[in-house]
């Protein structure tokens, strides 16, 4: 009893604590907290004011450069330009201050400022990006400076720069893709190697239409190219290169059909199809050596690919009836499927990033390209018409190119992109029917 | 089945009991008186005879049983009640209720004013001892039908009774006082009590309200009342150093009263002072508010699903004003996981244009003003699991 006279008093301030304090005990447990598990998913708007003309000569330039860089940015999807109309205000000098207010009051996110100059045959860019909302410059500014013919790469270095500093990831503007420019009706098509910038400008060919090319493929640092040519009757692959558009036939088994090369991430080492004796397998092979047989089965294995860091391939056979996508050791070995969904499966090609794989799927009459992890999970088919093939990564991983073709007599081939998330479907403008891309690296 | 067994044993064996010595016999036993063996005498003389006989002979029959029953039930839980009579045996009870006051000791002092009544008409029927057969069974059923007014009452007078029976043991007391020394050990205990002041002010037993535990309560929370208003200061503690000995035990209560009025004091200071401070004040946010406040950061976090900042789960912490305003300078990245280092700043960068972008263009979140200390800090994690492309 004595005990609970004594303690009746603590209880009681205790009590009262408990009903007069809660708010005060609940903050001391820190801040309020929340949690955001899905947002939305909207281009992100950007104010580009014209560039700053520093000179008379350099009005067109900057103009132009401005027009590329806004063009690579909303061409990804993830962008989108407000347009000149709803600006308060202009820029008119290339100043690290900007008035956010006013960006701010027309939703900008960002902020890109640029200014050029041009001296003789020598443009010079320079430009800022600003974070509205947070009234921050992201990042430094940067000068590129370069020839008049390269203006366009002065641009999408201008747009990689932009694009990687709000993604966080590198860009893919300032590379080329290699493709076959194709023209003349279907039986009697004319196919030459051609190579453009990734958005389709500044096409040059690499060869004539005396024979049909097919396949080519970029060497990691871009210099090269390796293709397939059925100059002499047979298909055979060539390296050439770029710069010189020369050309040297690759060595392979004699009196054997080659066919679909792609360059080891080492750049020296060459990985390709070879039918000999009926039987088509994977070898590899590197400058002045012989081949190497990778795979040795009875069935058809083609369309190699290698993992970045150069230690897997992936590739396409049809050991199981039907093509299925296989993953084996550089140096072969017992091969493991990775595919397992209905339909035939081919031209399997590893990302960049390496966590994916991109493939061409045909299955129920239709043709996709897809995407899957390296074990085969998570498989997503990002599109579906009469025929799409023939896919390829470009440098960061996040978009893929690919060969649509229509349907009927007059179908033509076209090359069309995709974010890798599905979304951002567009076709890349070419002045020719167009197959077989291959995109080439981030160009330095 | 043995509890059953038993208890139709101990039924049956106190059936028999009961008809070997209960009334059965004794009414058999009158029937003895024989009238038969009067047959020599003539009806003359025979009814002269047989009438006084017949008249005293009922009497004693009819109230003897009941007297006999009656006395010993009272004694029986105590056989003392016979010797009690005798003075001899009250000294021994009579030093037990002293020292403690308790019901034990008084029960058995008790008996003897309450039979003393009934015991002397006993002693007359007692001659004929059929006293210690009848008393277990027969007793009870009648003297259930008084005792339900008595035996309650008769506790509560006893106390009162033993009191004065106390004085007689005083002259005995020559030996009671090696039993007093119990008192002592009750001193010992009580000065913590403040409510036994009162006890020892009376007689011990003299206290109706045995039942103590009802009084104590309001006791304490008169007590309790008159302690809050009291000034706070503990330097006051040491300069109550004079215990009156008695009052130890309120002094204590005293203490513990002051120490919790001290806390509750501060507590409310606290209350008072925390909205001047800016700490958190009232109740927290309700489920609706913060899902309010999450959905309009959510519109604004804007995720490309296809990034590899898609894989980052970026936590953000920063302040707000009181017009819920986001106070750009205290944004800060408080954790991450996946995804590398550019990845992380990206998705801090997203994060962090959500926060700013959706304050109703400039003009703060729509937050309950009342609850500023709620929302004056916050963390939101960004989580885009739930978007990643799979």
């Amino acid at each position: 009893m004595t005990l609970l006279r004594l303690l009746t008093p603590a209880i009681l301030a205790l009590s009262i604590l408990g009903l007069g304090l809660p708010g005060a005990a609940q903050a001391q447990d820190g801040p309020l907290r929340i949690e955001i598990t899905e947002g939305v998913i909207e281009p992100l708007p950007f104010a580009l004011p014209t560039f700053i003309a520093e000179n008379p000569e350099a009005q067109e330039w900057a103009q132009r450069i401005s027009d590329v860089v806004a063009a690579d940015l909303t061409g990804t999807g993830l962008f989108r330009r407000i347009p000149r109309d709803a600006f308060v205000t202009d820029v008119t000098e290339f100043t690290p201050s900007v008035t956010y207010a006013n960006w701010k009051a027309i939703n900008a996110q960002a902020l890109i400022t640029g200014a050029v100059n041009v001296s003789g045959d020598q443009i010079n860019v320079k430009f800022r990006l600003f974070d509205v909302f947070s009234e921050a410059p992201l990042g430094e500014g940067l000068q590129f400076g370069g020839t008049s013919g390269s203006w366009r790469r002065l641009a999408h270095k201008v747009s990689d720069a932009v694009y990687s500093r709000i993604t966080g990831e590198t860009g893919y503007f300032d590379s080329r893709v290699v493709f076959v420019s194709e023209q003349g009706p279907k039986n009697e098509r004319q196919k030459r190697l051609a190579v453009m910038d990734y958005d389709g400008a500044n096409v040059q060919y690499l060869t004539d239409s005396s024979s049909i090319v097919l396949a080519p493929r970029f060497s990691p640092d871009g210099t090269r190219v390796l293709y397939t040519s059925y100059e002499t009757g047979f298909p055979q692959i060539y390296e050439m290169n770029v710069g010189t558009v020369s050309r040297i036939p690759l060595q392979v088994p004699a009196e054997s059909m080659t066919f679909a090369p792609r360059y080891a991430p080492d750049g020296r080492t060459v990985v390709f199809s070879a039918s000999i004796g009926g039987n088509t397998d994977i070898y590899a092979v590197q400058p002045g050596d012989t081949p190497r047989q990778l795979t040795n089965a009875p069935s058809i294995e083609t369309a190699p690919s290698y993992s970045p860091d150069g230690s897997q391939i992936v590739f396409e056979s049809d050991r199981s009836g039907t093509p299925q996508l296989y993953i084996m050791p550089a140096g072969g070995g017992e091969p493991r499927r990775i595919s397992n969904g209905a339909g035939r499966y081919g031209t399997p090609v590893w990302s960049p990033r390496g966590d994916l794989i991109a493939f061409t799927k045909q299955n129920a009459g239709r043709f996709h390209i897809g995407v899957m992890r390296t074990d085969g999970s998570e498989e997503r088919l990002l599109t579906a018409s009469f025929l799409d093939e023939g896919p390829t990564w470009a440098p960061n991983g996040r978009v893929i190119m690919f060969t649509r073709e229509s349907a009927g007599a007059g179908g033509q081939p076209a090359l069309f992109s995709v974010d890798v998330s599905g979304r951002n479907l567009t076709q890349v403008n070419t002045p020719n029917a167009a197959s077989d891309p291959a995109w080439s690296p981030l160009l330095p | 089945m043995q509890p059953g067994t038993i208890i139709s044993g101990v039924a049956h064996t106190a059936l028999i009991l009961f008809a070997l010595f209960g009334g059965m016999f004794a009414r058999d036993e009158l029937p003895p008186p024989d009238v038969a063996q009067v047959t020599v005498l003539s009806e003359e003389d025979f009814a002269a005879l047989t009438r006084p006989d017949v008249a005293d002979e009922p009497t004693p029959a009819s109230e003897a049983p009941t007297a006999a029953l009656e006395i010993p039930d009272t004694p029986a839980p105590e056989p003392d009640p016979q010797p009690e009579p005798t003075p001899a045996p009250e000294p021994t009870p009579e030093p037990e209720p002293a020292p403690a006051p308790e019901p034990q000791p008084d029960p058995v002092p008790q008996p003897d004013p309450t039979p003393d009544p009934v015991v002397e008409p006993d002693p007359e029927p007692a001659p004929p001892e059929p006293v210690p057969e009848a008393p277990p069974a027969p007793p009870q059923p009648e003297v259930a039908d008084d005792r339900p007014v008595a035996p309650v009452d008769v506790p509560r007078p006893q106390p009162r009774v033993s009191t004065e029976a106390t004085p007689p043991p005083p002259p005995e007391a020559e030996e009671a006082p090696e039993v007093v020394e119990a008192p002592d050990p009750e001193p010992a205990e009580a000065p913590e009590q403040v409510v036994e002041d009162q006890t020892p002010a009376a007689p011990p037993e003299t206290a109706e309200e045995i039942v103590t535990e009802a009084e104590r309560p309001t006791q304490l929370t008169n007590s309790a009342p008159t302690g809050t208003p009291r000034p706070r200061g503990r330097p006051e503690r040491p300069a109550t150093p004079p215990r009156s000995e008695g009052t130890t035990s309120t002094a204590a209560s005293d203490n513990v009263n002051q120490a919790a009025q001290e806390t509750i004091a501060g507590l409310q200071q606290l209350l008072e002072q925390a909205p001047q401070e800016g700490i958190p004040a009232g109740p927290p946010l309700t489920a609706g508010e913060k899902e309010a406040f999450r959905l309009a950061v959510r519109q604004c976090w804007n995720v490309d699903t296809g990034s590899q900042a898609a894989n980052v789960t970026v936590s953000i912490r920063f302040q707000m004003t009181r017009e819920a305003q986001v106070i750009t300078s205290s944004i800060r990245q408080t954790g991450a996981s996946g995804g590398s280092d550019a990845a992380v700043r990206a998705a801090f960068d997203a994060g962090r244009r959500a926060i700013l972008r959706c304050q109703n263009q400039g003009g703060g979140y729509n937050l309950p003003a009342e609850k500023f200390g709620q929302w004056q800090e916050v963390e939101v994690t960004f989580n885009p699991e739930g978007m990643r492309l799979r």
